[in-house]
């Protein structure tokens, strides 16, 4: 065929924003509850719970591919060079639209870390 | 790509679109013939996506009446207090068939169903690229479905409420076979809801009309892409979930048995992670008859599109973040629920800008109130009312209050109904001028929806109160002195009024519905997308060029254009059914793709498929095995004339542009296909090592127990070994067959696929092996029963791959393979390659792990 369209790479690259939340979600998600389990939630690294820290450095790391992923995308490059058709145009908005979305969802699910305790059985 | 571009910006005379008119003698006629149903017994045996879609949808609404009927059982035994009418052990079947029916046999295969019927007419599309696909789908679906339902008049449906948590579902607590039907009905029809979400896959990507790139797509159309990927991913799990407590029920390997290292919370994931997507996997598509809808009611396009297809994406999304939140009360660390919050307010953010979009639209426009327009507006309301009570679920603590109250009863139900239900009823007022020689009433139409929708807010409004209250769900019975009596009788009474608007809208049906004719009323809305230009069994007579998201409002003449056949293919060049592939994004011509038409065997191995899992449930083992060797016998032979190969080179589909009518590798809807197939394998793979590891995190430092040796690596090391060298055969094998063009000696593919698969079957053996003669048995503990069940799913694609290797043979043998008829090999090999990667996988997870960390 002639026409190559890359739909795989063009189809991860819109949902960017997305894949990275789900990422997040499952890496603080399974995170968090092997450190329930195995009790590590206590060790502390200057003075705050390793568990906590490293949801926190996770989250600001997320937060930056979120950004990164909308700035390429508002620059124009959100199809990474390909081309400036019209399938771009359509693309490249909502590839943005979608990392900011994602952004906000990944920064909700870190906030809590702040606040919450991390073992704390919810329902007894 | 300029062929498609560009070409019909105006009312162009003749000379503009791709074929001259007058159109040759005889075309039309022969294109009629070809997609003609067959008459007489043979009927059944049809494929059109017209037929099949309307059979389709109307078994999912039958059982809508069927579990409707069930609920009014249970709101006329819920009137009074007291009461006897029925028991408890029936009101318990009565609430688990109604929410088991309502889900899986109704909600889900209603909104697929409309798919298989609407995707093709709205792409322009001759059918969708698997017909014989979604004529199984739906036979499986309708003998297995009404087999399950008749269970309840057996006294052996089951009883375990809809979600079915073990340990109550499990062989101490449910003994005899009602969990069973549940388990393998379920599964069953799951697995022909997966059939249909890859066929809709292929069908939305890569059949559309040239020229219907991803930003002209009908919002429709997106809602069911995005639909069919979370059923690709969300379905698995349940599937496996219904496996694993089905081995424990027959064979007591204990997943969920606490005292044997199971966990039943490992069901809860599981069955959630499923069950929460699921939910907006109804509620997409009828967003999607929503948002196609409402601009037709308001003649003007729908305000934001773009914007309506990032909150789909979202949607498909960030619906899995939520499982848990069904799991508020099960003990979880406060801060795992809080991610979990987190998501569920994202996904309202989707939701909300959807219902942003229609009301922009509506604003914008000028609003007919006719019978679609009144229940979408019934939907707007009562879905809106649904999300804020949704959220009120959300806040944990709230949902500690009324957890397991009426109040969620009608939370989900307001989701449910309102969701569902009126853009349901909706998209039949509206869409069925398309597929019947009569619109449906609208005095009717009026009444239908006046008493549905204040019988529905009269039924489950009251019941936000009777839960707050404190009358809990699932009581087949209540004291009078408590003040819900009142409260209770209202509801009764609106669940009544729902059935007179349903048995009105039987009686419209009747007097009104007339499919399967040529004759239509025609755009009777005025609507502005594909499926209202004029068609018959082949669909459109010419596949059109599109340059707008509103085709028949952007693109003058463009209906008289396509019945005279100025457009694509008008006539059937091939001899046979064929429809024209486009290129996934750009929806440029690719190639034209020669479709199967009726078959009994498709029908047949769709009876023996659902008469290999009923065997199974009620334990006739024998009969239930042949069945099962029946169908895969008629898979095969209905298989057997799908590969037709280059029956001729070219086809000139009009305007200069020759398209091959054969294609094999990546770019064949084949091929496609097969990938999302390994997506679904993938993902049932990916949920049962996620289980492997939830074990391990319920038997820390017990991983495997104490008494469990590992076998030592050298085992693994050769199962290693052995499943790659079968792949490694079979990549040989490919290249050989490159090779070979056409006509050459085949004995080299052949003995390539012979060894192949003593070598695979040995991997299998050894990994098998390997674990056996540590004395590991699978009944003691839930190690051992979790590592035969990854080896087990191995053993599944060996015997497919067995099976399918020995078919690539035959078909070879026959004459039939060759360098460039080899989508039948193409499709083995890639299959091929999955196993051995799972395989490897799987190997790597279960020798490595405990090493590393025992
Ligand atoms: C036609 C009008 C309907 C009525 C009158 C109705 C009524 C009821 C009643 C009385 C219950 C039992 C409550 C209890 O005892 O806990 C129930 C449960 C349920 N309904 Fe409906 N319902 C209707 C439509 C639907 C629809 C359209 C769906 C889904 C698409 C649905 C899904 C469910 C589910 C999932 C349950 C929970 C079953 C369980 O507890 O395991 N219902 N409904
Ligand atoms: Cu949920």
């Amino acid at each position: 065929m002639p026409m190559r369209e890359r739909f795989v790479t063009r189809i991860l690259l819109m949902t960017a924003g997305l894949i990275i939340w789900a990422a997040h979600l499952g890496f603080v998600y399974g995170l968090n509850a092997l450190a329930c389990t195995f009790d590590f939630a206590r060790l502390e690294l200057f003075g705050m719970a390793l568990n906590t820290l490293t949801i926190g450095v996770v989250t600001l790391i997320a937060l930056g591919a979120e950004l990164l992923v909308l700035s390429f995308a508002v620059a124009g490059r959100g199809a990474m060079g390909f081309g400036g058709e019209e399938q771009l145009r359509f693309m490249g908005p909502i590839t943005a639209t979608l990392a900011g979305l994602s952004a906000v969802a990944v920064l909700w699910q870190g906030l809590p870390v702040l606040v919450v305790p991390a073992c704390t059985g919810a329902g007894g | 790509m300029t062929q498609t571009d560009n070409r019909t910006e105006r009312a162009a005379p003749d000379r503009e679109l791709p074929n001259s008119t007058p159109r040759p003698e005889g075309e039309l006629e022969e294109l009629e013939r070809v997609w003609k149903p067959p008459s007489g017994w043979n009927y059944i045996t049809v494929v059109n996506n017209t037929y099949i879609g309307v059979f389709y949808v109307g078994t999912a609404f039958l059982f809508f009446i069927l579990a409707g009927v069930l609920a009014l059982i249970m709101r006329t035994q819920l009137a009074v207090p007291e009461n006897d009418l029925v028991g408890e052990d029936l009101y318990n079947q009565l609430f688990t068939m109604h929410g088991t029916i309502m889900m899986f046999l109704f909600a889900v295969p209603a909104v697929e169903a409309m798919g298989v019927y609407l995707l093709p007419n709205m792409q322009a599309a001759r059918d969708l690229p698997f017909p014989r696909l979604s004529a199984y789908a739906f036979w499986a679906y309708f003998v297995g479905g009404l087999v399950f339902f008749s269970s309840i008049f057996f006294g052996l449906a089951p009883k375990g409420g809809w979600f079915m948590y073990p340990p109550l579902t499990s062989y101490e607590f449910s003994p005899g076979i009602n969990a069973d039907f549940w388990l393998l009905g379920i599964g069953f029809i799951e697995i022909s809801a997966i059939a249909g979400a890859i066929e809709i896959i292929v069908g939305v990507l890569r059949t559309r009309a040239p020229g219907q790139s991803l930003d002209k797509l009908p919002i429709y159309a997106w809602t069911m892409l995005i639909f069919a990927g979370m059923i690709v991913f969300a379905f698995p799990a349940v599937i496996l979930a219904t496996a694993l407590l089905e081995l424990e029920r027959a064979f007591q390997w204990p997943f969920f048995v606490a005292e044997k290292g199971g966990s039943p919370l490992l069901w809860q994931h599981l069955f959630w992670f499923f069950g929460h997507p699921e939910v907006y996997i109804i509620f997409l598509p009828a967003a999607g008859f929503v948002s196609m809808i409402i601009p037709t009611v308001a003649q003007t396009p729908l305000v934001a599109y773009r914007l309506v297809v990032v909150a789909l994406l979202a949607t498909g999304f960030f619906s899995f973040g939520l499982w848990v939140h069904h799991m508020f009360t099960t003990g979880l660390p406060q801060l795992s629920l809080s991610f979990f919050s987190a998501a569920s307010m994202a996904v309202s953010i989707p939701s909300g800008i959807q219902v942003f979009a229609w009301i922009a639209t509506l604003a914008a426009g000028r609003i007919r109130l006719n019978t679609p327009a009144l229940f979408v507006l019934g939907f707007l309301f009562t879905f809106v009312l649904g999300g804020l009570t949704g959220v009120m679920v959300a806040m944990v603590p709230f949902d500690w209050q009324v957890h397991d109250t009426y109040f969620v009863v009608a939370h989900f139900h307001y989701v449910l109904f309102g969701g569902m239900v009126f853009p349901l009823f909706a998209a039949f007022y509206y869409w069925i001028p398309t597929a019947s020689a009569r619109p449906l009433s609208e005095r009717l139409g009026r009444w239908v929806f006046g008493l549905i929708f204040i019988g529905f807010n009269t039924a489950f409004f009251p019941m936000h109160i009777t839960g707050l209250i404190g009358m809990p769900r699932r009581v087949y019975t209540y004291p009078a002195e408590l003040g819900w009596n009142t409260l209770n009788m209202i509801s009764t009474v609106g669940a009544f009024m729902i059935a007179a608007g349903v048995l009105l809208f039987l009686v419209d049906l009747i007097r009104n519905f007339r499919p399967f004719t040529n004759k239509s009323p025609g755009n009777v809305w005025n609507a502005g997308t594909l499926e209202w230009l004029p068609s018959g069994n082949y669909q459109t007579r010419s596949i059109p060029i599109v340059t707008s998201r509103e085709p028949l409002w952007d693109q003058p003449n463009l209906p008289e254009d396509v019945e005279a056949g100025r457009y694509f293919l008008p006539g059937a060049p091939t001899g046979g059914r064929e429809t024209i592939v486009t290129s996934p994004i750009n929806a440029t011509p690719q190639y034209v793709v020669q479709m199967p038409g009726p078959s009994w065997p498709t029908v047949l191995a769709a009876v023996f498929t659902a008469a290999f899992f009923l065997g199974l449930t009620v334990k006739l083992v024998i009969p239930a095995v042949i069945c099962g060797l029946l169908a895969i016998a008629m898979v095969m032979l209905w298989l057997w004339d799908t590969d037709p190969g280059p029956t001729v080179d070219q086809v000139d589909i009009g305007g200069g542009l020759r398209l091959p009518a054969y294609v094999t590798g990546p770019s064949s809807h084949s091929w496609w296909a097969m990938v999302v197939l390994i997506l679904v394998g993938g993902t049932l793979f990916t949920t049962l090592i996620f289980s492997y590891f939830f074990l391990w995190t319920v038997n820390p430092g017990a991983w495997p127990p104490g008494s469990v040796e590992l076998p030592s690596l050298g085992w693994p090391a050769v199962a290693a070994a052995l499943y790659a060298s079968s792949s490694g055969a079979i990549w040989l094998a490919s290249g050989f067959l490159k090779r070979r063009k056409r006509n050459g000696p085949w004995w080299s593919v052949r003995l390539l696929l012979l060894v192949a698969f003593p070598l695979m079957a040995g991997g299998l053996a050894v990994d098998l092996f390997g674990q056996w003669q540590t004395g590991l048995r699978p009944e003691e503990h839930s190690y051992g029963a979790v590592v035969y069940t990854v080896i087990g799913v191995q053993g599944l694609y060996v015997v497919a791959l067995t099976l399918m290797a020995f078919y690539t043979i035959a078909r070879s043998l026959a004459g039939m393979l060759d360098g460039v008829r080899r989508v039948t090999f193409d499709n083995t090999m890639l299959f091929w390659h999955y196993m051995t990667a799972q395989g490897l996988v799987g190997l790597a997870v279960i020798h490595f792990f405990p090493r590393l960390i025992g």
